[in-house]
Formats: C-alpha cells, sequence, structure tokens
C-alpha cells in the first residue's frame, strides 16, 4: 500500500466519521426529543428502542459506527495492513536509546482470558498480539475523538492539569502510577507537568509499553519506568504511591477486573493518598444511554455497558475510599457536556481518597 | 460468504435483510476507492499544471479519444450486464435429469 492511498484512505474515513459525529447523531436525538414532545414526556430506554431501531436513520447511523471503524483498521487502507507491511522498518520507533531502561516486560506473561476474548476497538489482534499493535493503537487514537483534531492531546493535558490541581501539595518526588498507561498518552502529561516526579506506568500490552519507553527516553524523561503488569495485581509495593490514575481503563475490564483494581489501588496508595480516574460513565439521559450500549456492543468494548451498570461510588466505597466523587468532564475548553449537541464519550472524573 | 472474523464469526447486522449490510459494505468500500483515486488524480493534476505540462484549460477542455470513449463504453455494458439477471454459461434446464438419465 503506497503512503499516499493510506492517507488518503484514512482521510476519507475520518471525513465521513465528522459527518457521522454531527449530522447523523444529532438527526437521531432530534428525533428522539421530537418523540419525547409529541408523548408528552421523556423517553425510558425500552421507548427508545422500540422507537429507533426499526428506523433507517439508526440503522444507518449504527452501520456506519461499526463499518467506519471496521475499515480503519482492516480496510484496504487499513491501519493494520500498513503497519503490518512496514513491519520492519517502523520497530525503530520502537526503540531509542535509554528507551530498556526505562522499560520492565515480563518473561512469559500470561494474558487474561477477558483481555485475549475480544479484539478491542476492533483493532485485529487487539493492542497487544503483534509486533506493530502499539503504532497501530498510536496512529488510531490520533482519530478516536474526530471533534479533537488530530492530537487529541488536550484530553490528557486537561485531565492531568485537573488532577494535579485538585488532589493538593503533593511531594516534589511524588510517586504517581498510571494504571493501562498504554502508549504513554496518558502519562506523558504527568511527567511534563510533575517534572521531579518518580512515574510508574503499566499495561498489560508489551508494544504499547515498549512505545511509551522509548517516547520517555527520547524525551530525556528520567524516573520513569513502564511495567508490563496486571492493574488488578501491580506488584508495586503496599503505601508506595501517592498518586494513582487511569484514563479509560475501567471500562476495559469486566466489573470483578474494576473490583480487583480498585482494592490493589487502594493498598498501594499512602494513607491520604488520592486515586482519580477518566472514563465513561455519566450520562444525560435515556438516549445516551442506548448510544453508548449500541457503541459498547458495535465498537467491541463489551464491558463499557457493564460498567454504566455498575454502581463505582459504592464499589469504591466498599474497599474503604472516602470522598469519592464521580463528575462530568469537559475534554475540550469549548465543550460544555450537558448541552454538546454531537456525538461525544460520557467523560466523567472518578475522584477517591485513602483515609490518612 | 460471509463476512467471518478470526474464528469465523459473523459479521453484526443493522438492517433488516442482512444483504442490505453488505451491500453497504461495498458502496462504501467503493466510496473508499474512488476517495483514493481523486485524490491521486488531484495530485497528478497539480503536478502537471506546476510543471506546466498541462495547463488547467487543456484538463477541462480536453474529451476522451475514440478509444477511449470506446473503454468507458465497454465499462458501461459491463455494469448494466451485471444487472441484467442472466447466466453467462450455460447452465442446466429444470428438467435436464428427465432428458438425461
Ligand atoms: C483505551 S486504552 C487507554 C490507554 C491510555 N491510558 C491512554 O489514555 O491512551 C486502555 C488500556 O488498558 C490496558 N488494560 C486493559 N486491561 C488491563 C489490565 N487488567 N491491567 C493493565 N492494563 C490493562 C490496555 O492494554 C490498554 O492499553
Amino acid at each position: 500500500m503506497q503512503e499516499q492511498d493510506f492517507l488518503a484512505g484514512q482521510a476519507f474515513l475520518l471525513a465521513m466519521k465528522k459527518r457521522w459525529t454531527t449530522g447523523l447523531y444529532s438527526q437521531l436525538q432530534e428525533k428522539c426529543h421530537l418523540q419525547a414532545a409529541h408523548n408528552g414526556q421523556p423517553l425510558q430506554l425500552a421507548d427508545i428502542r422500540t422507537f429507533l431501531e426499526p428506523d433507517p436513520d439508526y440503522q444507518i447511523f449504527a452501520w456506519l459506527e461499526r463499518h467506519l471503524q471496521k475499515m480503519k483498521y482492516s480496510g484496504p487502507y487499513g491501519l493494520a495492513p500498513y503497519h503490518r507491511e512496514r513491519t520492519e522498518q517502523l520497530s525503530a520507533q520502537l526503540t531509542a536509546e535509554g528507551a530498556a531502561e526505562r522499560l520492565e516486560l515480563a518473561d512469559d506473561f500470561e494474558q487474561p482470558a477477558y483481555y485475549q476474548a475480544v479484539d478491542i476497538h476492533q483493532q485485529p489482534g487487539g493492542v497487544w498480539s503483534e509486533a506493530v499493535s502499539g503504532l497501530i493503537y498510536e496512529r488510531g487514537a490520533r482519530t478516536t475523538t474526530p471533534m479533537l483534531g488530530q492530537e487529541h492531546r488536550d484530553l490528557h493535558d486537561r485531565f492531568a492539569e485537573l488532577v494535579l490541581e485538585n488532589v493538593g501539595q503533593l511531594p516534589q518526588r511524588a510517586a504517581i502510577l498510571d494504571l493501562g498507561c498504554g502508549f504513554g498518552k496518558s502519562t506523558r502529561p504527568f511527567w511534563e507537568l510533575a517534572p521531579e516526579a518518580i512515574i510508574t506506568g503499566v499495561d498489560l500490552a508489551a508494544p504499547c509499553l515498549q512505545l511509551a519507553a522509548a517516547e520517555a527516553a527520547r524525551a530525556g524523561r528520567q524516573n520513569i519506568l513502564f511495567r508490563q503488569a496486571d492493574a488488578r495485581d501491580t506488584g508495586c509495593a503496599p503505601e508506595s504511591q501517592d498518586l494513582v490514575t487511569s484514563t479509560m481503563l475501567l471500562h476495559e475490564m469486566p466489573g470483578t477486573g474494576l473490583r480487583a483494581m480498585l482494592a490493589e489501588s487502594f493498598q498501594l496508595l499512602k494513607p491520604g493518598g488520592w486515586a482519580v480516574h477518566l472514563d465513561f460513565w455519566l450520562l444525560r439521559d435515556a438516549f445516551d444511554r442506548f448510544i453508548f450500549e449500541g457503541h459498547s456492543q458495535r465498537n467491541n468494548e463489551p464491558f463499557m455497558r457493564a460498567l454504566f451498570d455498575m454502581d463505582v461510588k459504592a464499589e469504591a466505597e466498599a474497599v474503604g475510599f472516602e470522598a469519592v466523587e464521580l463528575t462530568a468532564f469537559a475534554e475540550d475548553s469549548n465543550i460544555d457536556p450537558e448541552s454538546w449537541p454531537f456525538w461525544r464519550f460520557p467523560w466523567t472524573v472518578f475522584a477517591m481518597q485513602k483515609p490518612a | 460468504m460471509a463476512q467471518t472474523g478470526q474464528d469465523g464469526q459473523t459479521e453484526q447486522h443493522f438492517f433488516k435483510d442482512p444483504v442490505q449490510d453488505r451491500l453497504m459494505a461495498v458502496c462504501m468500500t467503493l466510496a473508499n476507492e474512488l476517495w483514493v483515486t481523486r485524490s491521486r488524480l488531484m495530485t497528478l493534476e497539480t503536478l502537471l499544471a506546476e510543471k506546466q505540462l498541462v495547463s488547467p484549460d487543456e484538463l477541462a477542455t480536453a474529451g476522451p479519444s475514440t478509444d477511449q470513449q470506446a473503454a468507458l463504453d465497454n465499462f458501461a455494458d459491463a455494469l448494466i450486464a451485471a444487472l441484467n439477471d442472466r447466466q453467462a454459461s450455460r447452465g442446466a434446464e429444470a428438467d435436464i435429469l428427465k432428458k438425461f438419465s
């Protein structure tokens, strides 16, 4: 596949996705509003299912959500064939001088069964099974939120800023742990904003961790380690961390995994330490719920739907956390989560403190 | 043939008739190809004009030659032929086993 054809092929998919995000989505939302006005009461989830599922506009919306993503990864100009063809030359991006000191991969690491059972986001082979999986994921993530443009960095920066502003004074050499750090996109703003901190990123996916370590090495960041480990059992010492964070991890684990991760983070935090997670949870209404249950199914993210059903606050309190708060998060300064008219993830901050 | 995942899973369906799901996939794949082809063409035309090998006016007014027109006509014929619901080889008539037992 020629470079220019790959770029054009992907540009087409993004152009379609933008129109889907704005036009098609808003059209469905408007239909539901009109129907609710006609009924004289808000629609319940079951009403929306009955109303929208047979509707051709909804069927096309749903088809496009599934297939634009499928084409993005697996189509003739897909990320998977593009990267696979270039495995050898792209491998250079996974190494850098000093990367090895920032990387700890486990020998014979056994991936959890839930993780192997589905190719998350429709990325063939998941984000973990091939040398180029991390690069494929990185490239794909640039257009996950089409309204935010290519960099999609704002979101992670804004979250890290919010966290560091709200957890109070951290010690200068604070220990910060990023669970499910992927290729380090969520870790980077923490190492940029807290330059003295000692930072650990853990993830299951070796190809993502390699990319994260290589980027940190290229940036000359010291005191950082990307380690292959399960967020449910990180291997970090009890009471060793000042701050635990994660971005888009919660919805990628089954409920039992989430409970185990909460318990693990509780025990490895120092007394008074904070855990702050960013994920998808607060839904405005039954329409949002319908759209995101569908997204969960269509985008191969089965545990997202289960997360909506969990009482995360109660789960966090059950392992001992206090001051548990869930708040809507604006991924961009232009966006008001309550009234944004286009498709967007229901970003939610989950903040919780270990008693001092 | 059903679209299959790595272990033979059938694709999700969204329309009443799953054939429509597949037709949509064909349309979208073609649209993707068309976008890629048009992108290449735009690049090529821009370069040709920049290097003054061909002027934009020439591109706008040049039509296909007789041979090129014939190729386009063949393309149109092939498209219609694909829609005409006719077999392209001789098939067995329904009573063939009666005739030749
Ligand atoms: C959607 S990605 C987010 C990556 C990164 N935090 C970011 O914001 O770009 C979720 C990550 O969680 C990882 N993951 C899933 N289950 C995990 C587990 N049990 N332990 C550690 N990482 C896990 C996946 O490998 C993936 O890299």
